[in-house]
């Protein structure tokens, strides 16, 4: 059951097209989860399209077809219209194997030979390169951080183990995350498989898994975590974020 | 390919399905078709391009703009699936996930190395539920007759959001607002012509 969404202005600007590539590649990952936003989303492209065909029209240029057709005919064969849409925009799965679980999704992602592709999201299996390593952050918690082509956010895959507890932490930017599968909770309250979750400066929390199953999530972090712990004072200056 | 005002004549309700059916024959590399179609969105796709002018997507790039989305119309249209989206709704999502490229593609010093392309994160033949699916270009014209009835200050924070693809962070810039007002201008806008759909209708 999913019950934290994106907000509406959040999916607006998912709508026109105008929010960061990290969050709309999150949001993305909600959608697939979330028949509610995707009834809403295309709710918000059908006012969009209202709106254009009401708008004012100005006449093209009179070569303009012309120009364009010149430019069909030149394309080359493999990008005709049946080569694109073959080469399909999202398969439901692509072939990168993942397993369920998060521990078996780790294993998965150094050795890309099992072949069991399970339930994550398409963006998610194209974006996980299976040569990376995923790092330990601390006792519970593993990142592998992704290369999604922009440079606001960072964003990673991270796994907090099952029953396991996150260090206290504030955050000194926008934190947004997904859950892919397992859940966790912290003091605001329990994020279950598709939950989009959003942290802002000041919402100090302390993750925990649940206790039956690793907890995987798609987080974009725009600033470093802030530790709240003692040590954190000492740890604090040299944590970083990596956007990419 | 002299412009003839196809769409005058045509109730809105028959032109929408038309348009469908004009879609699915360019499906099929049907150039008459498509050349209808250009005919119908170009002059709509170009107004819209003038209307969000910027130094990005200048004045003059225009016709290009018009070019490169009914160029995607005419390669996509093999997916679109009436039964999925209005034609209306289908060319819109085309032309914004074009104008993301336009604008990613100029801005590309940091994102070449990107795996993923706009299609695989915004995609235009995603299964959206169908009991929101409006057929009709009834609706369509109510939205935007009710588009104009808002106060003007919605309409005119919507009108940033769906004419000039931008953010509320960047209307705030632009109009000097504080960005919790831009955001709550458009959630009023929007919860305005969402209670223009009535559950049960047009489907």
């Amino acid at each position: 059951m999913i019950s934290h969404h994106p907000d509406t202005n959040l999916l607006v600007e998912f709508a026109n097209g105008s929010c960061d590539w990290a969050l709309a590649i999150l949001i993305n990952t909600h959608l697939e989860h979330c028949r509610h936003c995707r009834s809403q989303l295309f709710q918000l492209e059908q006012f969009g399209a209202a709106l254009l065909t009401s708008g004012p029209q100005v006449a093209v240029e009179e070569t303009c077809f012309e120009k364009l057709w010149q430019r069909i005919e030149e394309l080359p064969v493999n990008d005709s219209a049946e080569a694109i849409s073959s080469k399909k925009l999202k398969p439901p799965f692509s072939n990168t194997p993942l397993h369920k679980s998060s521990a078996a999704a780790k294993t998965a992602v150094v050795k890309a030979d099992t072949n069991q592709p399970q339930g994550l999201p398409a963006i998610v299996q194209r974006l996980v390169n299976p040569q990376a390593r995923w790092q330990k952050i601390s006792k519970n918690l593993t990142q592998l951080r992704l290369k999604t082509g922009q440079n606001k956010y960072e964003v990673a895959l991270q796994s907090i183990k099952s029953g396991g507890q996150v260090s206290a932490h504030d955050h000194r930017g926008m934190e947004y995350t997904v859950v892919l599968q397992g859940s966790f909770s912290d003091v605001e309250g329990i994020y279950c498989v598709g939950d989009f979750v959003k942290k802002q400066p000041g919402q100090i929390h302390k993750p925990t898994a649940s206790q039956n199953e690793d907890c995987l999530c798609l987080s974009a972090v725009e600033q470093p975590v802030r530790l709240t712990h003692w040590l954190g004072r000492l740890i604090n200056p040299f944590l970083r974020v990596y956007p990419a | 390919m002299p412009p003839d005002s196809p769409t005058t004549a045509l109730s809105p309700l028959i032109r929408s399905d038309h348009l469908s059916q004009l879609l699915i024959k360019v499906g099929n590399h049907d150039r008459s078709a498509f050349a209808e179609l250009f005919r119908h969105y170009g002059p709509l796709i170009k107004g819209f391009a003038i209307q969000h002018a910027n130094t990005r997507f200048p004045i003059e790039g225009a016709d290009e703009l018009v070019q490169e989305v009914m160029l995607k119309v005419w390669l996509k249209a093999k997916s679109f699936e009436p039964s999925k989206a209005s034609a209306n709704t289908w060319v819109f999502t085309v032309m914004r996930n074009c104008r993301i490229d336009l604008l990613r593609r100029s801005q590309r010093r940091y994102f070449e190395s990107s795996d993923i392309e706009v299609d695989d994160i915004w995609d235009e033949n995603d299964d959206h539920s169908p009991f929101t699916f409006l057929h009709q270009g009834r609706q369509q014209q109510q939205i935007a007759q009710g588009f104009e009835q808002l106060p003007a200050e919605q309409k005119q924070a919507l009108t940033f959001v769906y004419m000039h693809g931008k953010s509320h962070a960047e209307i705030a810039e632009e109009t000097g607002l504080p960005l919790g007002t831009v955001k709550s201008r458009v959630r009023m806008g929007l919860k305005k012509l969402n209670s223009l759909f009535k559950p049960g209708e047009g489907l």
